[in-house]
């Protein structure tokens, strides 16, 4: 339901459009980078804001409620909840940058070799591309994660292979429209190879749109990725990762001890929400132009 | 829930007045079901009504042909017509089965003749199934023929009592069946309590057809009757309505009707019983059982179970075939914090691979401690005080697994050792467990037959499915033949105390804790008594 | 296109799963089996057969309309399907309405305040919803509107129990009305209250931006303003103009967002324990039931690729002007 706007993005209709007065784009992209940057400097700086391993037990507190030597308390493990927030940052925007990176890249490069080229190879490479777009992304998520073994790095692919067809449809639509407009024969003309006309001329021009979806991606590969982890299927145990506590919270919340899940909700809202703002910031300004 | 010391019991089971196992049980009717009857009245019959949350639908209704799932097995613990049945006993204030007595339900007697290779069942006259037709010596003989047919649990457990072929089950009369195994086995009963259930044969021939001889088809959709209860309601995948059975020759279910309702989520079993909208919760993991415990109209019933969780460790795979390493390893596990945390104190340690209350339990069984200064001099002896890597396996999904993994791997890495966690789904599970390429894993067991014979039988020698450690000592095997054949108990108890020196030696598992069967249930319920192979028995139960 | 690309699926899924660790039949075997006894198992499953084979007697099957039986319960798949799907179905459609009224709503007053602080917060709702975990958002609305306030009934499926009801399609609001049952109609829109919200609130904010650029394209056309100036009043504006142009973009967008959700109302069926379409092919992920998968994906498939097709149908009817 969130591959909505990318299916969008490549039906953009060549209307002219006039937006309203005021100027929100700039504000939406300063908003969102602000809750990233915190997110990402506790993320990074978790080890020195956190007295506690992520994975560290403290046999003497088993699901406490928040206190002085546990902030925002225990889990029930026993380990520290303030310091799993912090230590999943890494994990969940580590995770969603990387995945999406992975398809921005393999997605790209293969939508704008196919719209270049054209031809039959056009032709099978959009039937793989319906397929795999075709296909429930969970279900391919958890098939792949399974297959080759759980680990993050699996995970990240998995996830990047999930996103990946929509930049091949951009890439290859916008290529194609470049191509339409006359910078291929020029280029041709003027003697340069395929490859350079490919990657030096067509390619940062048809960059834009793959750029503006690329935070709200981002988003959606962490949201997917909580879900995954959700629902016992994503990072091994005992990770610390937003979703996978939530889910173990989960059971904990209807006793009573709402901040096993509360809090990892909090951040993974708050960042999925960074992501957002920025990703709305660029589309307001991409349909400024 | 203090640990018995269990040789006293095994005293008192060895100096019993009156029949031995191998002798006769023959017992009035409703003898033994006179120990059930709770303190609120004798015979009176229930009106009432009892809702039940369960984890998950049953895999089909033809328990011949039903993988082990215990939802289904409990369930038609419940509704198949079952010949004898164990008595019941107080333990520690709890009502438990007593494995030492066996009453008949629909059978009005079960006898071994004075060796115990020939078993005579003698079926109760006039006794219906909800069809009309009348349960007689045909309708087991044909049950116990698609039982080996099936080539599936009865067929296994059998072979244990030298029970192979059809034709070894024999009608003698309308109402008489006889068993002739191939050899006198101690544990015949106990078998036979899991595996004479019997299917309405004339209904069920009717749904034949030449290519489905036995109505595999019908019966796996439709619910089978005429045990304690008949299920008069069934929707797949939401709920089973039961209703007792008038026509049940026993002691009388209390409640009359029984619906259980799946409900997938824990969390949500948990919310409805504190709701009051159901009224036993099946399913829930420890730490919502202790929230439960002062919760206003809500009561847990804790009884001491048999059912044990351990880590078998690959005894044919580096590092854990060298002896010292694996005694390593049972210092390495933080017992105590297992119990407290994992099972919210609600378990008895473990202190023997053999059960506690098993007959010839003995703590010699399993002489370790959480000590991890004795862990990394037995590493070093072993030559590996840099530690080493493994991994733990265990069942995706299964919470209180996850959470003694995490603690045995804190714990391990203290004494350099790494322990990597891998949640498998079950059919990797039980790929590499046949395989037996998992170095360590939890899992646990529960045996239905309470005798140190059937735990070497089924998880301590060669060939045992539950054997997931690859343990082959020949001094056992040999010990195993000797109680095949041997009755006298005074052998069978000197044997019984070796088969634990050796254990303690080789240590092939690390013995975890028995859990306490915690189940939390409307106040207005009672009657439960606890089952050995944990399947409830809902006649019991009053509300 | 809609051909090649679902046998595309179905042959990519048949080779993933098979090629996954872990054998459902040992899942179905007790432990005691002997590997005679698995391999009877399995040859009884047809998991035996050369792939090739399987998937030509799979795919006759399917065109006949025979997915196959589930190897966990032994019963036919296509049962399960009508079991399953009509209860995600139910779900989905009824929380893409309550999207589509809400961000038809928000959209148009979005638009109407455009650059002001009402458009603002519009907007800013819509993104805060968007980023809201779905399976989160299902735990907290329990918590709140049934463990602390009593509003809303328990998370344990789409009826209280002791309620009887007739199947006959598998919606429980169709079949409640048909059969004139009150009370079991009462109970499911109950029960649906708290998913339906939940799925929603999560799908608002993509059709909102829609309606509302939409609806600023309309607003600044030449024809609109036209029809300003000849001072046509606000609500003739609004149902003759605005409403109408606005649409012409929804369908597709519709058709879009249904087809995924079908895909993707998975986690919050978990949470409210729906016993829909997507839990019934989760499980059958974890024991490895292929038939079950295969089905599902066939399905979910399907119904993506037809929505796609339904959009870009609707969007040449719808106007014209756009080229496909």
């Amino acid at each position: 339901m969130t591959l909505v706007a990318q299916k969008l993005s490549h039906r953009k209709s060549a209307w002219h459009r006039r937006r309203p007065r005021a100027e929100i784009s700039r504000p939406l992209i300063l908003t969102g980078s602000v809750i990233l940057a915190m997110v990402i400097v506790g993320g990074i700086f978790a080890p020195l804001l956190s007295g506690w391993g992520p994975e560290e037990i403290d046999f003497a507190a088993f699901l406490m409620p928040p206190s002085t030597a546990h902030p925002l308390g225990t889990d029930g493990n026993g380990m520290d909840l303030w310091s799993r927030v912090l230590f999943a940052a890494r994990i969940d925007v580590g995770i969603s940058l990387s995945a999406v990176a992975i398809a921005v890249v393999v997605g790209s490069l293969i939508g704008g070799i196919v719209g270049y080229v054209g031809g039959w190879v056009d032709e099978i490479v959009m039937r793989l591309t319906d397929i795999i777009q075709a296909f429930p992304a969970f279900i391919l998520a958890l098939t792949v994660s399974a297959m080759f073994g759980g680990s993050l790095f699996n995970l990240t692919v998995a996830i990047g292979l999930i996103f990946a067809p929509a930049y091949v449809r951009i890439m290859r639509s916008e290529i194609r429209a470049l191509r339409v407009r006359g910078f291929v024969e020029a280029a041709e003309c003027a003697g340069n190879s395929r490859g350079s006309i490919l990657f030096r001329h067509l390619f940062p021009n048809a960059l834009t749109p793959v750029l503006v979806i690329a935070p709200l991606n981002c988003g959606w590969a962490m949201l997917t990725l909580a879900g995954l982890s959700f629902l016992g299927l994503g990072v091994p145990v005992p990770q610390a990762e937003w979703g996978a506590m939530i889910s173990a919270g989960a059971a904990d919340v209807v006793g009573g001890r709402w901040w096993t899940s509360t809090y990892p909700g909090i951040a993974l809202f708050l960042s999925v929400f960074g992501f957002n703002l920025i990703g709305e910031g660029f589309l307001e300004r991409s349909e400024q132009q | 829930m203090a640990d018995k010391d269990l040789g006293d019991i095994a005293n008192v089971t060895v100096k019993r007045e009156g029949p031995t196992r191998r002798q006769l049980f023959e017992l009035g009717a409703g003898l033994g079901l006179m120990l059930t009857l709770t303190p609120s009245g004798a015979f009176a019959q229930g009106k009432s009504e009892l809702t039940i949350a369960i984890p998950a639908d049953l895999g089909g209704w033809d328990q011949d042909y039903l993988a082990f799932d215990l939802v289904g097995l409990a369930v038609m613990k419940n509704c198949y017509p079952y010949m004898i049945e164990y008595g019941v006993k107080d333990q520690d204030g709890a009502a438990v089965m007593d494995t030492s007595n066996i009453v008949p339900v629909f059978a009005e007697s079960w006898k071994g003749d004075a060796e115990g290779k020939v078993w005579t069942l003698k079926i109760r006259k006039g006794v219906k199934f909800p069809s009309g037709n009348e349960l007689t010596a045909r309708d087991v003989k044909w049950s116990k023929d698609r039982a080996f047919a099936a080539k599936a649990n009865v067929a296994g457990v059998y072979r244990m009592i030298g029970l192979t072929e059809a034709d070894q089950v024999q009608i003698v009369d309308d109402y008489t069946v006889q068993f002739t195994q191939a050899q006198p086995s101690d544990l015949s009963s106990h078998i036979q309590i899991i595996s004479l259930y019997v299917f309405d044969s004339e209904e069920l021939k009717s749904h034949a057809t030449p290519d489905d001889p036995w109505a595999k088809e019908w019966t796996t959709k439709n619910p089978q009757s005429g045990g304690a209860y008949n299920v008069v309601d069934y929707k797949p995948g939401q709920e089973i309505v039961m209703e007792a059975n008038p026509s049940f020759p026993s002691a009388k279910p209390r409640v009359a009707r029984v619906k259980l309702q799946v409900i997938p989520a824990a969390a949500n079993r948990r919310l409805l019983l504190e709701k009051g909208e159901v009224d036993i919760a099946l399913g829930l993991s420890r730490r919502d059982i202790n929230d439960m415990r002062n919760s206003k109209g809500i009561k847990v019933i804790s009884s001491p179970s048999n059912e044990f969780v351990f880590m078998p460790m690959a005894m044919g795979t580096a590092p854990f075939d060298n002896p010292k390493v694996r005694q390593a390893m049972a210092h390495v596990v933080p017992y105590d914090a297992i119990v407290t945390n994992v099972y919210g104190g609600n378990a008895r340690r473990s202190t023997s691979p053999v059960p506690l209350d098993m007959p010839g339990h003995s703590s010699k069984g399993y002489p370790f401690s959480f000590d991890i200064d004795k862990a990394k001099a037995l590493l070093a002896e072993a030559g590996m005080s840099d530690g080493f890597e493994s991994e733990i396996a265990i069942l995706a999904g299964d919470v209180a697994q996850e959470r003694a993994a995490v603690l045995v791997s804190s714990a391990a890495r203290l004494a350099g050792i790494e322990l990597k966690i891998t949640p498998l789904d079950p059919g990797t599970l039980f790929q590499r467990r046949r395989e037996k390429t998992i170095p360590l894993q939890i899992a646990s067991g529960q045996m239905w037959v309470n005798d140190i014979e059937y735990l070497l039988a089924t998880s301590l020698t060669p060939g045992g499915f539950l054997n997931y450690a690859g343990y082959d000592s020949p001094r056992l095997v040999e010990i195993f033949q000797v109680l095949n054949k041997t009755s006298d108990m005074a052998t069978r108890h000197t044997l019984f105390d070796e088969v634990q020196t050796i254990l303690a030696r080789d240590v092939p598992w690390l013995v975890l804790a028995q859990p306490h069967f915690d189940l939390p249930v409307a106040a207005r319920v009672s009657g439960w008594v606890q089952p050995v192979d944990g399947l409830l028995r809902l006649r019991y139960l009053d509300a | 296109m809609l051909a090649p690309v679902l046998v595309g699926v179905s042959i990519f899924c048949f080779l993933l799963i098979r090629v996954l660790p872990g054998d459902p039949i040992l899942s179905i075997v007790p432990e005691t089996a002997t590997q005679a006894d698995i391999d009877r198992t399995r040859a009884q499953y047809g998991l035996d057969r050369p792939l090739v084979e399987q998937y030509g007697a799979y795919m006759v099957g399917v065109v006949q309309g025979d997915f196959g039986n589930s190897i966990q319960t032994n019963r036919p798949i296509v049962d399960q399907i009508a079991e399953r799907l009509p209860r995600t179905l139910e779900l989905v459609v009824l929380g893409f309405l309550l999207a589509l009224i809400m961000a038809i709503i928000l959209g148009l007053f979005a638009a109407r305040n455009a650059g002001r602080i009402g458009d603002h917060l519009a907007r800013v709702g819509a993104l805060v919803a968007n980023s809201l975990p779905e399976f989160w958002l299902g735990l907290v609305l329990i918590l709140v509107f049934f463990a602390a306030l009593g509003i809303a009934p328990g998370p344990t499926g789409r009826i209280s129990s002791g309620i009887d009801f007739e199947v006959i399609t598998g919606s429980l609001i169709i079949d409640s009305i048909i059969t004139g049952n009150m009370d079991a109609l009462v109970s499911t829109l109950h029960h649906l209250m708290l998913p339906v919200l939940t799925l929603g609130v999560i799908v608002v904010a993509p059709m909102m931006r829609s309606v509302r650029a939409s609806a600023l394209q309309v607003m600044q056309s030449e024809s609109y303003r036209c029809a300003t100036a000849h001072g046509l009043r606000p609500n003739k504006l609004l149902y003759g103009y605005l409403l109408r142009e606005t649409m012409v973009r929804v369908p597709t967008l519709a058709a879009l967002v249904l087809g995924n959700l079908i895909g993707g109302s998975v986690l919050v069926e978990f949470v409210f324990s729906w016993q829909g379409f997507g839990q019934w092919a989760l499980r059958g992920l974890l024991l490895r039931d292929y038939p079950v998968i295969q089905a599902y994906v066939l399905v979910t498939a399907s119904f993506y690729v037809v929505a796609f097709l339904v959009a870009d149908v609707v969007q040449a009817a719808l106007d014209p002007r756009i080229r496909v």
